[in-house]
């Protein structure tokens, strides 16, 4: 009972935040100078070598486990196609997405986090700053922009992986990995999943931002807010994924 | 002017605020005086509009503060300036965009201006040298100037200074001290210090009132501080005394 009462708590302020940040727009031209900038090259220089390191080893397990599957029934061919579409529509966003809520996520909320138990909001607010203008806006921005980035890297990453390994485990030649792939591939295969990594960059971002901001006093606040940032976004990653799934491919 | 009027504030079931009512005229150090856990620091961010009262107004130059637009509010904080108890300085920033923050956010200011008044505050508080050093840098004292130089730096009528000189050594005490003093006459800034330390208090003050729960219980001007006869507030005076008598 508590728990859900603290539950509903959290979501009404994290839904109040989100509309802040909305109307913080307004101030756009502020944010777009230095902080966004300053957000994007964080986000995504230091995103980059996990994001490349976990598409490379999902791009060799789907390849084997597609060559193991399809063996005796389907021509291994097209494991190309299979791979590909497994890795724009899903693999791609989702797991970069779930990676990147452990870092970019977990720093948002600590850093917020910090700043409101050391009183530096409460100093936003007296030199008449609006912290969400200054704090949230960037990250969400940046969220938008970097979590499609970052997903297109993994996306690359997995299916060149997955190419090089179809011909090593099941003897797939590089040249018909990739016919596979023009022939069956649909514009829809990659825009979906591009739409679905922005979704989880809002998703990212403001979750963390509202850990921050919602972070107690005390020396196991910090703490706790990023525990919650990350499981908080990646429980809205996954729930998100399926609605967008349905919306986007049903 | 600041007005509280039957300020009360509770967290909870906490009652920390049960009517408060103070005056702040222009002009004048009045020194807030009261023990740890006692709600001075909530008192003072009611006069920001950091806190809201649960009943009661907060008025600062005829306005309530808790009846009018975010954007009128933002306005009436730029004349204010709040030294926070830690500093609150920004970590990620040096010194010197630290204190040029509340300038760099209002638009109005070009850079040289911006970088000339930073300049000039930071050597108000003798800090010019530390213009390019990161807070993680910087000493206890030295914070505290910083974030007095930050809340100066708009030239504000009004400075809050949440206990400008606990955790520091007497020295350094001393020295925030006379800064404050340097600035409520030199200046002409409206100051309000929240405290518990009676000696800085009885150095800095104009007036003195003394919190204590949820209550303004004493106050009294700095000539008639020895005339008081409320035991809390002389268990205060005592300590200093006491101070005095060692030396
Ligand atoms: N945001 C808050 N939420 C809940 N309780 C608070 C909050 N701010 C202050 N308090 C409580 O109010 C009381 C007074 O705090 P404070 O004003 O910080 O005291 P001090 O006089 O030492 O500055 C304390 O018991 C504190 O726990
Ligand atoms: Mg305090």
């Amino acid at each position: 009972m508590k728990s859900l009462l603290l539950f509903f708590e959290h979501l009404g302020m994290g839904t109040l935040l989100l509309l802040r940040t909305l109307k913080s727009l307004r101030e756009i031209g502020k944010v777009l100078k230095h902080p966004f900038w300053e957000q994007m090259d964080v986000m995504f220089f230091g995103s980059v070598p996990l994001v490349i390191l976990t598409a490379v080893f999902s791009g060799l397990v789907t390849t084997v486990q597609i060559g193991y599957y399809g063996r005796g029934y389907a021509p291994l061919d097209y494991v190309g196609v299979a791979v590909a579409k497994m890795v724009m529509i899903e693999l791609g966003p989702v797991l970069t997405a779930l990676i990147v809520a452990g870092r970019i996520g977990a720093g948002i909320a600590a850093e917020i986090g910090t700043m409101r138990v050391t009183e530096q909001i409460d100093s936003l607010e007296c030199m008449g700053i609006d912290p969400v203008r200054f704090l949230v806006l960037p990250r969400v921005l940046a969220g938008m922009v970097i979590l499609p980035a970052l997903t297109i890297v993994a996306d690359l990453t997995a299916i060149l992986t997955s190419s090089i390994a179809a011909d090593f485990y099941i003897g797939v030649p590089t040249y018909i990995y990739f016919h596979g792939i023009r022939l069956f591939f649909a514009p829809k295969d990659l825009w979906g999943g591009l739409i679905k990594s922005l979704f989880f960059g809002i998703i990212i971002t403001m979750v963390g931002s509202h850990w921050g901001f919602a972070t107690e006093k005390g020396a196991t606040g910090v703490g706790k807010a990023t525990t919650s940032a990350v499981v908080t976004s990646s429980l809205f990653i996954i729930f998100a994924d399926y609605i967008l799934t349905v919306m986007i491919y049903r | 002017m600041i007005e509280l009027i039957d300020v009360h504030k509770s967290f909870g079931k906490k009652e920390v605020l049960r009517g408060v009512n103070l005056k702040v005229v222009s002009g004048e150090c009045l020194v807030i005086l009261g023990r740890s856990g006692t709600g001075k620091s909530v008192l003072l961010k009611h006069i920001v509009g950091l806190i809201q009262p649960n009943r009661g107004k907060v008025i600062v130059d005829g306005v309530d503060i808790n009846r009018i637009s975010e954007a009128r509010l933002y306005e009436i904080r730029r004349n204010i300036g709040f030294v926070f108890q830690g500093g609150a300085l920004f970590d990620s920033m040096d010194v010197f965009t630290n204190v040029a923050m509340p300038l760099i956010e209002n638009e109005k200011f070009s850079d040289k201006e911006i970088e000339e008044r930073v300049m000039h505050v930071l050597g108000l508080v003798d800090l010019q040298d530390a213009a390019f050093l990161m807070p993680s840098e910087l000493s206890g004292g030295m914070r505290k100037r910083v974030a007095i130089a930050r809340a100066l730096v708009a030239e504000p009528g009004y400075i809050l200074y949440d206990e400008p000189t606990t955790g520091l050594d007497p020295i350094i005490s001393d020295r925030i001290n006379d800064l404050m003093i340097e600035l409520n006459s030199q200046l002409g800034v409206t100051s309000v210090v929240v405290t518990h330390d009676i000696h800085s208090a009885l150095r800095i003050a104009d007036r003195i009132v003394l919190l204590s729960n949820g209550v303004i219980k004493v106050n009294t001007k700095r000539s008639d501080v020895w005339n008081v006869d409320d035991p809390e507030f002389r268990d205060f005076l005592r300590v200093f005394k006491a101070l005095k008598e060692i030396e």
